[in-house]
């Protein structure tokens, strides 16, 4: 799946954000570069990642939080 | 004073300001001197203080006098990234939209410098809001002094200009994905990322706030146990800081490898790609590490290969979050053209996906943690080649930030498992610019990377190596070569 141009708009719309025409192409390839690099890793783990926590890596000190 | 202090460490000055060879104003003074004669050209420092040093100095060295040493860096010159907070004093980000930023408060790791002793000389230009790929830097393109054609990597690359250019004694930087680490194989130096929680965060502008960890760049192993003693330890106002004791760092420099267990990561050092003098530092590490007592084997880590695309849909996605809020809507063309397009392309990540790259994080993490039940340290190159050449300053920014983003291969993994993870200087490539090893450790078990990291630096010359500024600036000026300025 690759998104165009005006579908990036779109996006960028719902949280009230407006691109400039001339740079809409560069935020699209960079958002499909990431939609296709998270696509690649489903072909390799994509079962696997269903079994896993999405858990930050931090230390959290519960009484701190309180 | 007829010393040469140029390169000198915090262990070499320290001893040089207790024998009373050198006071903590000729050692500023030697610094500021540097910068005022290198830095128009490096571009290491987006302020430089001075006067606040000089009064510090004198302060320290009316106390030296007096047989009173407030603590274990007593006098030693350091910076800082402008990513941490300093009360009264610029704080950039490294951005436009924080040209007039003067905070009310420090960050908690230069209070427990300051009261150890060390005196804050400057303030480190850096990517824009310390997140990296920056194109065009608004305080100039801090340059790598071996080679200022040269790129100084991610975003505390101005930290390690200053400690490699020896315009500061130490540094210290933020990592995220790798930004103490890259900075510091660029540049011939020690960077260490410790564990998350390890180190305070209050007062570093950490947005990326699961992965952003402050850290030591020095010019020796020893120097980065020495100032991870002193900024390591909980913070009532960092909550995700631990309560773990903290253990003393300097005494784990044993040169004593016997019996410790090296994984080499093979997915992260025989890739394609990797630079034929980065291979030669590896394969000599391993002889190295084994002739110091160390069993080192191959290991695999198949997660690793895929951890390109994850900063992106989850750290840069939690930086966006204050972002769009505060500058993308209203300050779109203040951010530098790399910056805007990245974060406005993070900000508008489906969650369903960046909640899919948080369960990658999780199987990297417990990859990278499993492994190490076996192995006391895992073993990569601190990056697949030396530092690239660096584009023209004329060319199209669009390609520009295609290629900026830098490659952090080997570096992400262990952002992602969040384990102490140190480089190290290795070898240098046939036009004399650095390589280095990477050491990443057990949660926590700093004192064991510091130690495989010591005895692998004490039986290697690499790190004594400095850059001929003189020579490189001159040779740099008089060339044609683009100015990424």
């Amino acid at each position: 799946m690759k998104l165009g141009v005006e579908q990036v708009r779109a996006m960028a719309a719902a949280i009230g954000l407006q691109v400039p025409a001339d740079e809409l192409p560069l935020v699209a390839e960079r958002l499909n570069g990431i939609i296709a690099g998270i696509e690649a890793i489903e072909q390799d783990y994509g079962p696997e990642l269903d079994y896993v926590d999405p858990v930050p890596s931090v230390v959290v000190d519960e009484e701190a939080l309180r | 004073m007829s010393l040469n202090l140029d390169y000198t460490t915090i262990s070499v000055q320290a001893r040089l300001l207790a024998e009373g060879e050198v006071t903590p104003t000729e050692l500023i003074e030697h610094m500021l001197g540097r910068i005022e004669l290198y830095d128009p050209r490096l571009r290491s420092h987006i302020t430089v203080l001075a006067d606040r040093a000089r009064a510090a100095a004198e302060l320290a060295t009316k106390r030296l006098r007096a047989g009173l040493r407030v603590g274990p860096l007593h006098g030693i010159p350091f910076g800082v990234k402008d990513q941490l907070l300093t009360e009264g004093i610029l704080t950039t980000l490294g951005s436009k939209v924080m040209a007039d930023f003067v905070p009310i408060e420090t960050a908690t790791v230069i209070t427990r410098l300051e009261a150890a002793g060390a005196i804050l000389i400057g303030k480190h230009n850096l990517h824009e809001l310390g997140k990296g790929g920056t194109v065009r830097f608004p305080y100039g393109y801090p340059r790598n002094p071996w080679n200022l054609h040269h790129s100084s990597s991610s975003s505390s690359n101005g930290s390690g200009v200053a400690v490699a250019a020896g315009l500061n004694t130490f540094a210290i930087g933020e990592d995220t994905g790798g930004s103490i680490r890259g900075p510091a194989a660029a540049m011939n130096l020690v960077g260490l990322r410790p564990t998350y929680g390890r180190v305070s965060r209050h007062g570093g502008v950490m947005f990326g706030w699961m992965a952003d960890t402050l850290g030591p760049m020095t010019l020796s192993v020893e120097d980065a146990a020495l100032v991870l003693q002193v900024i390591a330890g909980h913070d009532p106002k960092d909550a995700l800081s631990s309560k773990r004791p903290v253990p003393d760092y300097a005494a784990a420099l044993t040169g004593d490898l016997r019996g410790v267990r090296v994984g080499l990561v093979t997915e992260l050092t025989w890739v394609e790609g990797i630079h034929p003098a980065v291979a030669e530092a590896m394969r000599d590490s391993v002889e190295v590490f084994r002739e110091l007592g160390a069993v080192v084997e191959e290991v695999s880590l198949p997660a690793t290969r895929s951890t390109g695309p994850l900063t992106s849909a989850t750290t840069d996605v939690d930086v966006s979050s204050v972002a769009v809020r505060r500058w993308l809507k209203d300050r779109w063309y203040d951010l530098d053209i790399a910056t805007r397009t990245r974060l406005a392309a993070a900000a508008i990540v489906p969650g369903s996906i960046r909640t899919r790259a948080m369960r990658l994080r999780s199987i990297v993490r417990q990859q990278v943690l499993r492994v190490l039940e076996r192995y006391d340290v895992l073993l990569s190159p601190g990056n697949l080649e030396p530092p690239t050449r660096l584009s023209s300053g004329d060319a199209d920014p669009s390609a520009e930030v295609k290629s900026a983003v830098p490659s952090r291969h080997t570096a992400r993994p262990f952002a992602i498992a969040n384990t102490p993870t140190i480089v190290v200087p290795a070898g240098f490539s046939d036009n004399g610019l650095p390589v280095s090893l990477q050491l990443a450790g057990r949660l926590f078990d700093e004192p064991t990377v510091l130690r495989v990291a010591h005895a692998y630096e004490q039986a290697t010359t690499w790190h004594r190596r400095h850059p001929d500024l003189g020579a490189n600036i001159a040779a740099f000026t008089m060339s044609e070569g683009g100015d990424k300025e």
